[in-house]
């Protein structure tokens, strides 16, 4: 990872695609459900529980944004070269 | 009250969405798989389809396809929900049949607002503050 914290160049696009799906599915579910005890909380007043759970639900937007940003789905898995430890593409299907 | 039918593998899914769904004055029926989806919305006969595309038994772009092939049910209308965000999903899921097409995580207005595009604006229930859903 760069001090960005986005990766080096040559892994992305070459996250695959089974890979995001499933680090999308509980991050949908910690989206959600935040989302909805943040309706809760709106709705009976409570501003401190509102105050957090929106820094919950940023956060995790957040991520899926670094996520879409940085990895492009992709049937490749990278693997090292053993001979010059370079990355590159296998193309296992 | 506008009845959708989600069909929907994983609970978890399952629940949030049913519930924030219900929230909003939706009628919510559930469907496990494809299969059971398909049988549910000729038995039922509901508004709208929320259909996950990757579904056991029965994947949703094959469940979609039975439901646009049969008279009695074609014209529901679906949409199709998926974790995948790969611009070829989209495409793939129209072909297949369905309406309209959007991404998890969802974006609740995002989503609601595509709802009341198929229902209509008449159908879109109030939530509890009377204001519109979406």
């Amino acid at each position: 990872m760069t001090d960005e914290g986005r990766p080096p160049e040559d892994i992305r696009y070459l996250v695959p695609a089974a890979l995001l799906h499933d680090l999308r599915t509980p991050l949908s579910h910690m989206l959600g459900y935040s989302e909805m005890l943040l309706d809760q909380a709106i709705e009976v007043g409570n501003a401190d529980l509102e105050r957090d759970l929106r820094k919950i639900r940023a956060a995790g937007w957040k991520l899926l944004a670094l996520m879409d940003a940085n990895f492009q789905p992709s049937r490749a898995v990278l693997v090292s070269d053993p001979e010059s430890g370079a990355p590159k593409p296998d193309t296992r299907s | 009250m506008a009845r959708i039918l989600l069909v929907e593998d994983n609970e978890m899914n399952r629940d949030m969405l049913s519930r924030r769904l219900e929230r909003k004055g939706y009628h919510v029926i559930i469907a496990c798989d494809g299969e059971a989806g398909v049988a549910m919305a000729e038995e039922e006969r509901p508004d709208l389809v929320l259909m996950d595309m990757s579904l056991p038994i029965l994947d949703g772009w094959e469940a979609t396809r039975r439901l646009k092939a049969n008279a009695a049910t074609r014209h529901i209308p679906v949409i199709a929900l998926t974790a995948h965000a790969m611009s070829g999903d989209r495409d793939k899921a129209l072909e297949a049949g369905c309406n309209d097409y959007d991404t998890k995580p969802i974006d609740l207005p995002r989503l609601l607002g595509k709802i009341e595009a198929l229902l209509g604006p008449a159908t879109a229930p109030k939530d509890s503050s009377g204001a519109p859903a979406s």
